[in-house]
């Protein structure tokens, strides 16, 4: 017997924000209704599962929908998707009711997760969503009170390692840490007993209240870098004190989730960033974590600077039109790639509006994040050593998040396998000197052939 | 038990929240409701309204004039300053409610709330003013 599909209440939901997700709600039924104040007062039957509502109107503002939906829907999720930065406070959305707010284009990916996860939570697992947990952060032999998984994205299939309640043995667990997965997957609606299996685990091994596992720091970090992107694009942070808040937010992420790791080992801590699928925001946090362990790996520039110029190289974007957000730049005319080439720009700019004080090498790393070596880059066609240290470290570890991410229909690549890629692509072609060899090659030597 | 028969005055700024705080209102008993959409149009209905408004529940955070302007205002009047308050609040922050007890609401209610727990809100209310 399989329970029907979820219902999801869709409220007003324009094609451009449904387009986007039709996969996912296409796995639900759905019952729409028109964003109106009549709409929102009538008895919804049969009661759906998730709520999902599209902007708000001038005559019905964002935070009276989410009073409304939330009185008559005190338990269920509801998730609000936004078109205009203009009202966009997430922290005020949250707390008038809603579960989450999403700023389309920029938190698709983010929107695309929850919806998952909800979808998942209400099918009662008969919809499958998996989430990444660490192979470190399991104990070998231990009583395992959920499923794990390996994701083989070459076949994309998801192939069975334990049942719940079973154990991994340590030769078991060794073979996948030096496999190129260090990372399992356990179904959505289990990961509540990898919380509890971690929370006691940490205990046991002498950790105080506040330890965390590397997936949960991985978790956190990402929901810490959409938290502090949407604070910037809040309208109160225009004055000194709302940017020293926010250099306060950056500062905090990168020492709790970015400099002090729980392993003081400087391979285990890159492996911990690897094997994700690049939803939500985890680029920026692996770019930032990427770029602050390549500078202490290779002693260059300041691991504090290359991580605070890591979660904010990208957020310029977002000042792009939606339609160029959503295109790959390969897939963009060459007018739209014009305007994207801005971005390293837009995000120095916003930077300052905000009334960020950064130290000039981050402002310098976020600005020619995508110079390359042989002076083929944008925005200003810098060469060689004319870019600095630091944005050099910085768009290698862009690159190297790029290649070394769980991409359905390719096989994975190892650290240094990804480094060793970079490598012979520029090694007999003067045009494709994108990175200084010098620097690839220290890099390749950190890491286990 | 509090009387059904009560006079209720809903204030809120946003409409569908008047609909639905009276929509908990009338589950619980009340027959009698009317509402306003801000505290200006509050205290014009709290002087001119016959029978008297004998339990207000107002949101507090609105336009114009807040919550807590209103209760401050029938507090300070001999003829009203009685009427039992019942502040609505979407956050329930901390310094909110004790500003907000110390200008004389009641009790407080965070939205969302059911019937069942405007019942017990106002069997407290009632409970405090009768014991």
């Amino acid at each position: 017997m399989s329970n029907p599909a979820p219902r999801i209440l869709a409220v007003g939901l324009p094609d451009a924000v449904s387009a986007p997700l039709s996969d996912l709600l296409g796995k639900g039924e759905i019952a729409a209704i028109p964003l109106e104040a009549e709409a929102l007062l009538a008895e919804v039957s049969p009661k759906p599962a998730i709520v999902i509502s599209g902007p708000p109107k001038p005559e019905l503002p964002a935070n009276e929908i989410a009073q409304s939906l939330r009185m008559q829907f005190p338990d269920l999720p509801l998730f609000l998707c936004c078109t205009t930065k203009e009202g966009f406070e997430r922290k005020t959305l949250i707390k008038n009711g809603f579960t989450d707010a999403f700023l389309l284009p920029m938190d698709l990916s983010s929107l695309r997760g929850a919806l998952n996860q909800a979808l998942a939570q209400a099918s009662e697992g008969q919809i499958r969503v998996y989430r990444p947990v660490k192979i470190i952060d399991l104990e070998p032999g231990a009583e395992l009170g959920f499923e794990t998984s390996i994701f083989l994205p070459a076949n994309k299939k998801y192939v069975k390692l334990s049942a719940a309640g079973d154990s991994l043995e340590a030769d078991r667990i060794e073979k996948i840490k030096k496999s190129k997965f260090n990372t399992i997957q356990v179904p959505a609606e289990q990961m509540t007993e990898f919380y509890t299996y971690s929370a006691k685990r940490l205990r046991d091994m002498g950790g105080g209240g506040g330890a965390l596992s590397a997936t949960e720091r991985r978790e956190k970090l990402s929901g810490a870098v959409r938290d502090l992107i949407s604070g910037l694009f809040s309208e109160q942070t225009a004055s000194f004190e709302e940017g020293q808040a926010l250099m306060k937010d950056c500062g905090e992420i990168v020492k709790t989730y970015i400099l002090e790791g729980p392993d003081s080992e400087w391979y285990a801590r890159i492996q911990t960033v690897l094997g994700e699928m690049g939803d939500g925001y985890s680029h920026t946090g692996n770019t930032s974590t990427l770029a602050a362990l390549f500078a202490m790996g290779l002693g260059i520039g300041k691991p504090e600077d290359l991580a605070l110029a890591g979660l904010l190289h990208d957020i310029g974007v977002a000042e792009l039109p939606a339609e160029i957000q959503l295109l790959e730049p390969e897939q963009m005319t060459p007018a739209q790639l014009d305007q994207y080439k801005k971005h390293p720009e837009l995000s120095v700019n916003l930077i300052k509006s905000r009334k960020l004080i950064v130290p000039d090498p981050v402002t310098k790393a976020i600005l020619q994040h995508h110079e390359l070596f042989n002076g083929s880059g944008y925005p200003d066609g810098l060469f060689g050593d004319r870019i600095s240290k630091e944005a050099q470290i910085l768009a290698l570890a862009d690159r190297f998040d790029y290649l070394t991410r769980v991409k359905e229909g390719q096989p994975l690549m190892t650290p240094a396998q990804a480094v060793e890629h970079l490598r012979s692509l520029q090694a007999n072609d003067p045009s494709r000197i994108h990175y200084d060899p010098e620097l690839l090659k220290k890099l390749l030597a950190l890491f286990p052939a | 038990m509090f009387d059904l028969s009560t006079k209720v005055l809903i204030v809120d700024d946003m409409m569908t929240m008047r609909k639905l705080v009276g929509k908990v209102c009338k589950e619980i008993g009340f027959t009698d409701m009317v509402e306003a959409g801000d505290g200006i149009q509050a205290w014009e209905k709290i002087q001119n309204s016959a029978p008297p408004i004998g339990l207000i529940i107002s949101d507090w955070n609105m336009p114009n004039c807040s919550g807590l302007d209103l209760v401050k205002r029938i507090r300070a009047d001999s003829r009203f300053g009685k009427t039992p308050f019942l502040m609505v609040t979407a956050e329930a922050e901390q310094h909110q409610v004790i500003e907000a007890l110390k200008a004389g609401v009641d009790n407080y209610v965070v939205k969302p709330f059911n019937a069942p727990t405007l019942i017990e809100k106002l069997e407290a209310i009632h409970k405090k003013r009768s014991g």
